[in-house]
């Protein structure tokens, strides 16, 4: 019978062996650093389509004086244009129908699991709040 | 060949640091823009009422206006506040330049300088704090 064992030892032992040690050493710190990079990157362009997607819901907020059917279709709309799904964002419209010229704020919370190969999975929350003067309603006297 | 592999792969941790770095920097950076396009927005909204009253033309209200959009810009970077360094969102406000005009179009222009935290960038001599001027201008369009 083959003593695996002792083989194993003997190839590691070799020039051979001891570079290919080397390299799964080597590869294995750089699949997951490479991993990171991508996951970053990707971590911040959604961060970035959060902020733009309630700067332009606030502005919609704004314009229509609270929250509104519209503002949650561009919203939509504007999620969807860069790959995320309305589904998995919360919108939080405070307040709902504002006083004219009073701050109406839109908070986008969006939750987001990044995986790295070999070290694991976590969860984060992504957020993004804007805040306008609502412009429309009834002057007051 | 195992030093040289170490080397590289030192090199190449260092160089992800300063990607993961100068990423989250522009990232507040571009979210800090944002903050100042809704503030200037925010005090292009201070129409004066009594202009628009007596001869039915648009006007800022300046006093109103600059205010106003200090107010918003406060608003909008408290949310980033903690991630600020040096001196707080109220400051960042206090300290910005706002100038209202009615010609050739009622505008309001809002200048600010943002502190940020290098990090890692320090290291290659970009000082502990990075700092990024900001403008933004709103232009007011009637019917």
């Amino acid at each position: 019978m083959r003593d695996w064992g002792s083989e194993i030892r003997r190839v590691l032992r070799s020039e051979r062996g001891s570079a290919a040690t080397e390299a799964i050493l080597v590869l294995s710190l750089l699949v997951p650093m490479f991993a990171v990079m991508i996951t970053l990157g990707d971590l911040w362009a959604d961060q970035v389509a959060l902020d733009h997607a309630a700067a332009m819901a606030v502005r919609r907020a704004a314009a229509d004086g609270g929250d509104s059917p519209q503002l949650r279709s561009d919203l939509q709309a504007n999620l969807a244009a860069v790959g995320l799904s309305a589904g998995t964002v919360a919108v939080r419209v405070q307040p709902p129908a504002p006083a004219w010229q009073e701050q109406i704020t839109v908070h986008l919370r969006m939750p987001r699991r990044i995986r790295i190969p070999l070290l694991g999975h976590w969860d984060l929350q992504l957020s993004s709040q804007f805040s306008a003067r609502n412009e429309v309603g009834e002057v007051a006297d | 060949m195992g030093g040289l592999a170490l080397l590289l792969l030192g090199l190449f941790m260092l160089v992800l640091a300063f990607v993961a770095e100068f990423g989250a920097l522009r990232t507040k950076a571009l979210r800090a823009q944002a903050a100042f396009d809704r503030a200037a927005l925010a005090g292009a909204g201070a129409i004066d009422p009594v202009a628009l009253a007596e001869d039915g033309r648009i006007r800022l209200d300046a006093p109103a206006a600059g205010e106003i959009a200090r107010e918003y810009l406060v608003a909008n970077l408290a949310p980033i506040d903690a991630g600020l360094t040096g001196r707080s969102a109220a400051q960042i406000a206090a300290d910005a330049q706002v100038s209202v005009s009615d010609s050739p179009v009622p505008s309001v222009s809002i200048s600010g300088v943002v502190d940020l935290p290098s990090g890692l960038l320090a290291l290659i001599g970009a000082g502990p704090i990075v700092s990024y001027s900001i403008h933004s201008t709103s232009n007011l369009k009637g019917p």
